[in-house]
Order: structure tokens, then sequence, then C-alpha cells
């Protein structure tokens, strides 16, 4: 599926709709992608991480999941989009196909898959440390 | 029965690399337990009696000690001729027959010393390794010399020269003879102890010197041998930690990421350069993850999937500690090359570094692979400027001094140290800050510094007569000897340095190439470019590394994942690095 390919958004939820059934993430196990759950957000330099797709590992990440079920979803369904469709690159397209996907979702459904994530979430994660106090800055 | 006792020895090792592998024992305990049952085997063998034409090394070595006993008796008789000859002389008055007899007797004793030393140089010299531990020829030496009598007619000389001055000349003289017959109470002890030779009892007596002098000679001696780069690692150890109390290595990726960018294939090079550049004079587990909260989560904002970042990482790693001084003296003091000879075989494995980064680099951020994230810009705060930029080319400083100054390594820490010092002189507590840096820095190297000590021992076991007159014929006709077959067996067999196995340049590999260096068989600085080549698997892929664990587990990843990403590209650099120093050295 590309960005624009709107029309195939029926064929990108089929995994979906599986894993709603199973109400666990075996299928896109089954489809040899990595779910890893992290209770906390994933803090990298300049910016605060919610959903990760590693395609070199076929991993999917998604962290904090303190946050709303269909904050936590939408995460989900983000990443979910870069598994079907890879060559969608630009995020702000990507977000957009995830909101659209999402608003697709009866609440009861949103509300069950985020209780899988929370209950399949790891506490640890690493942090970007915080800067020395009296680190150089590129000026100096 | 010596290809019998060679095998025995080759299943000795096989049977403590297999420990060692299996991580039953640690090298640390594996490698001084290794060189014991060596030395203990191959000592036992030698105390067997055979049927042989030529005498076997304890029947020389028993031979030696009873010809060390008849010279000694030699110049026991000759000194106490001396003495009754003289006393005789000072009875009568006669100090003139004290004065012939100096003359008649001093190219005699000359002679007589000169033909026992010839007797005696006929007889290996068992058990030396100078400037350690001193052997049988020096012993011998110090047996003669024991015997007073040059010291004898010396004293004498000069007493009847100043016998003018004297106001008793006789009883100056009468002095003398009574110490000169004190002094040969210990080589007359000796003697008696050695003088029944022939008996079971004397045999018995030798064989558990033989046993004992072999033990001692490799502990001592072994855990000697290394001695200066010990050192070496103590003032590495003590740099290191002044490097991270100073948190300087953390100021350096800081200030590099700041000023790669955002590109991604940048921001790594930027950050690979900067590890290698630290690494090349720190090091320890506690450096890798001072530096890895840094670096890794720098590498993955800018899109490196964990595994592409965790070889970065490691790539950097193993390129700079390539350089690492200390490494250099060991290698230097174990393979015995030239400065010359190891330089161009550690820059040729550092571009092979290079190289692979860059591969490995390009290959991972190709924008396929490329990690995507939703996520939410965090703000940055600027920090504040209170360390001088001076001290960031501080990790450069020793290198620099060892590879362009000529200076060696423990000059070139002291001096970095120094330099580091006085970058910070000014600030409060400066000076308990390096006190405290020098302590810690010394404890934290105290496990290398231990298992440098197991080397010695193996290296000294390996090196001893016995052990080498049965390992030598096995190991000469399995060597390769040509170039290809160098080649064939040490490309192929590079991944061989992993899990600790019988390539590992710390364990198993030392003790390879002390074998292979004991033989002969391939020239010195073959033996280090091909251990060091297959170092480099060790270096990056190896699962056991605790660096690599340590990465691993970081980056969610499992350890073994990181070393299947990563073994092909650092194996064929390996077998490149192999191929050179095969048309290098045996071309």
């Amino acid at each position: 599926m590309t960005c624009a390919d709107r029309n195939n958004l029926a064929s990108a939820t089929a995994p979906w709709e599986r894993l709603a059934v199973d109400g666990e993430l075996r299928a896109l196990r089954a489809g040899r992608i990595e779910v890893r759950v992290a209770a906390g957000p994933l803090r990298l330099r300049r910016r605060n991480v919610w959903g990760e797709w590693d395609p070199l590992l076929r991993r999917v990440s998604v962290f904090g999941v303190e946050r709303s079920d269909r904050e936590l979803v939408h995460t989900l369904l983000h990443e979910l989009v870069h598994v079907v469709s890879p060559d969608c690159l630009q995020e702000a397209v990507v977000e957009r196909i995830a909101g659209d996907w999402l608003a697709m979702l009866d609440a009861g459904l949103i509300g069950r898959v985020a209780d899988t994530l929370r209950r399949a979430a790891t506490p640890d994660q690493p942090l970007w440390p915080d800067p020395p106090d009296d680190i150089v800055p590129i000026s100096a | 029965m010596t290809p019998a006792i060679g095998c025995l020895l080759l299943v000795v090792f096989l049977v403590f690399a297999a420990l060692m592998f299996l991580e039953r024992l640690s090298a640390l305990l594996a490698l001084p337990l290794m060189a014991i049952s060596f030395v203990m085997l191959a000592v036992l063998a030698d105390l067997a009696p055979r049927n042989a034409e030529a005498p076997s090394r304890f029947q020389q070595w028993h031979d030696l000690r009873r010809a060390t006993a008849d010279a000694v008796r030699e110049r026991l008789a000759r000194h106490e001729r001396l003495l009754n000859a003289a006393r005789a002389a000072l009875a009568s008055g006669d100090t003139g027959a004290i004065t012939s007899m100096i003359a008649r007797e001093r190219p005699a004793a000359l002679a007589e010393l000169n033909a026992q030393r010839a007797r005696l140089l006929e007889y290996p010299d068992f058990l030396s390794k100078p400037p350690d531990y001193p052997g049988s020829r020096a012993l011998a030496e110090a047996r003669l010399r024991s015997v007073p009598v040059e010291s004898l007619l010396d004293s004498l000389e000069g007493a009847l020269r100043q016998s003018g001055e004297s106001e008793d000349p006789a009883r100056r003289i009468q002095a003398i003879l009574d110490q000169s017959t004190a002094l040969r109470a210990a080589p007359q002890l000796w003697l008696d102890r050695h003088s029944d030779s022939e008996s079971w009892r004397a045999t018995l007596r030798d064989a558990l010197r033989y046993v004992g002098g072999h033990l001692a000679l490799t502990v001592r001696a072994g855990s000697l041998s290394l001695s200066a780069t010990m050192i070496a690692t103590l003032f590495g150890g003590m740099f290191a930690m002044y490097v991270r109390n100073l948190k300087i290595a953390e100021r350096l990726v800081y200030w590099t990421a700041e000023f790669a960018g955002e590109r991604p294939a940048g921001v790594a090079v930027a950050v690979f350069l900067a590890t290698a550049l630290i690494f090349t004079s720190a090091g320890g587990l506690g450096t890798v993850m001072m530096l890895g909260t840094i670096i890794l989560p720098i590498l993955r904002s800018v899109g490196l999937s964990p595994v592409v970042g965790a070889g970065v990482f490691l790539i950097g790693i193993a390129m700079g500690g390539q350089l690492h001084p200390v490494s250099r003296r060991l290698w230097l003091d174990f393979y015995g090359v030239t400065p010359a000879e190891l330089d161009s075989i550690l820059w040729t494995l550092v571009a092979l570094y290079f190289a692979t980064g860059i591969v490995w680099i390009a290959w991972g951020t190709r924008r396929g692979l490329r990690s995507s994230f939703q996520s939410r810009e965090a703000p940055v705060d600027a920090p504040a400027l209170t360390v001088p930029p001076r001290l960031m080319i501080a990790p450069l400083v020793p290198v620099a001094l060892v590879y362009a100054g000529g200076i060696d390594e423990i000059a070139a820490f002291t001096i970095a140290i120094a330099y580091m010092y006085l970058c910070v002189r000014g600030r409060d507590g400066a000076t308990r800050q390096l006190a405290r840096s020098l302590i810690d820095g010394a404890q934290a190297v105290v496990p290398p510094v231990l298992l440098m000590i197991g080397i010695g021992l193996l290296v000294t076991s390996l090196s001893t007569a016995p052990v080498q007159g049965y390992l030598r014929p096995l190991i000469e006709s399995a060597a390769p000897r040509t170039a290809s077959r160098y080649v064939a067996v040490f490309a192929l067999g590079a991944p061989l340095a992993l899990y600790r196995g019988p390539l590992n340049v710390w364990g198993m590999g030392l003790a390879v190439s002390a074998t292979l260096l004991a033989t002969a068989a391939l020239p010195p600085p073959a033996v280090l470019g091909a251990i060091l080549a297959a170092g480099m698997l060790q270096g990056v892929c190896d699962p056991t590394n605790t660096a690599n664990v340590w990465i691993a587990g970081f980056q969610n990843v499992g350890v073994n994942r990181l070393l299947r990403y990563l073994l092909l590209p650092v194996w064929a650099a390996a077998s490149v690095a192999v191929v050179i120093f095969a048309m290098r050295f045996l071309g």
C-alpha cells in the first residue's frame, strides 16, 4: 500500500482484525513481526518516542502505556501502517492514515487492545541521559 | 614416547580450552592451571627411564649437578692446599714462601676454573630465564665462586704488600686464613649433601629438585615476565579513570553529536570516530556503559536500528582499542616483534576496522533499514561552559605520544595525566580528584593484571625445555608454513576466537601463539597478525564480551542476534587482514 492508496486501507486492517479477534498479538508474531511494549516513553535526543518501527529487526515498539486507550492504539496503528506500507516515509501522512484507521474502530475494541498492550508492557527502556551540567556547547 | 606425551599435552590444552569455552573455568584460573599442568606432565615424563642412545633431559640435569659437585670438590681441595701451605709458611715465619705460592697458584687456579667452566658449558642451561630466574649455569658459577680461592689469594697478596706498614703482618695473615676457612663452610656443606650422587636417594632428591625447579621457574619467572605490561596497565587504568571522572569522554560525544547535525550517516560516522578516539586510551565495561548510554540513543534518535547502532559502537570500540598503548606493550613483550612490525600490523587492522565501520554505516543508514518514529520533540537545555576545550584532546595524548612521539607507554600516560591535571588545576578539589582517580584506576585494572600473570605463567611453561621437547615435533608438523595454508587456516578459523575459543586474543589464543612461537613454525609477526585478525571477530562480535552483553541488553536485542548481523562483515575484514599478513610476512 502506498500513502495515497487509501482504497487499500481495508487490506491493511486485515491483520488488525485478526489481532482483535485473537485478543493478543499472536497474529503479528505469526507474520514474523515482533511487538514490544514498554511502560515508559523512549527518551531519545531531542524527542520523546511513543512508537517505533524497526524494519531491520521487523520490530514494532510501543512506549508509554500510561497514556489513554486511544493514544496507545493510535501509536500501534501508526507503526502498523509502516509495517504494511514500507514505502510510506512521510510521518505526517502515516499519522493521518493511522488516525483514519482509529476512527473506524469501536471503543470496545480499542479498550481491549489497549489492555492487551498494557499487559505486555516491560518496565526497562533505555533513556536519554541528562547532559552533564558543564558540557561544552557547540558554540565554544 | 615423545609423540605420546606431546599428544597428552594437547589433550590437556583441549580440556582447558573446552572448560574456558563452556565457561566452566575463567581464564584467570585456567591459564595458570594449564601452565602448571603442562610443566608437571612434561617434567614427570622426563623422569621416566628410557632406552635411548642420547641421555634424557633429567639424566643430563643429574650429570650436570654431579659435574658441578666434582668441580666444587676440586676447588675445595685447592683451597685447602692453599690454606695449609700458608699456615705452614706462617708457622715458619717465611712470608716469602706465601708470595711465591701466590705467584704459582694464581694462574693454576684460573686455568682450573676455566677448565671447569668449559666442562659445565657442555650441558644445556637448564631452568634459565634471565633476568627473572638464574639458570643452571649461573648457579654452577655461583657454587664455584663460593669456594674462596681467588679471594684468599687476593687478600694474602694485599696483606703482604702492606706488611711494611702493618704492625703485626702475621696476625693479619692469620685473620685472613681464619676468615677464608669460615667461608668454605657453605660450599663444603653443599658438597656434603651432593656427594653421594650415584645413590638412589640422591637420584630421588635430584628428581624432586628437577620437578620443583621447573615449577619454581614457571611461577616466579612467569609472574614477572609481563611485569612491564602490568605496570603500563596500571598507568593506563589510572589515566582511564581520570578521563572518566573528568567526564571528558561524555562531553566529547555530546559535542560530536551536536556538530554532526541530523543526517544519520553523518552522525553515525562522527560518533564512530569519536568512539574509536576515546577507546584508544580508555577501556573497560564502565567506560562502555558510560558512553553507551549516550551514544546508543544518539544513533537510535537518527533512525539507526538498535543492531546497526550497536555495531557502530562495537566496531568503534574495537578500532580504538587496537591502538591502546597497553595492548601494544603486551604484543611487544609477548611476541618479541619490533615496534615497526607491530605498528604495521596495528595500522592495517585499524584501516580494516575503519573500512568495515564505514561499510556497516552505509548499509545500516539506507532509508529502507532506518527506523520510523511516532514521536514528539523534546526541549534541549543549553549547557553551560565550564571546561576548557583543550581538555577534549586528552584521550588522544597517550596514543599520539606513543605512536608519533616514540615515547614509551608509561611515560605517555604520565604526561597525559599531568596534562589533564594542569587543565583543571584551578578547580576546587582538583588534587583530591586526581588522587582518587589514581587509586580507583589502579584498583580497576587488577583483574587484567592477574590475567597477565596467568599469561606469563603459561608462556614460561611453554618455553621450558621439557614442554618444548614434547610439543615442538607435533606443532611443527601441523603448523601452516606456506602463505596459502596460513590464509586457509587463519582466515577460515577466525571464528574460533568467538566464545573464548582457541584463537581468543586474551585466552587460548595466547597459548596457541606461545606454542607457535616456541616451535618457530611461523615468524612472530605472522603469528601476531593471525591472532589479531581473529581478534577482530572477538572484539566486535563475541557474545561472551561483557561489552556486547551490556550493549545488547541496552538495545533490547539478543547478544547472539548482534553476532549474526556482525559476523559476516567482520569475518570478511579479518580474512582480508590474514591475506595481507600472509603476503607481508610469508610471501
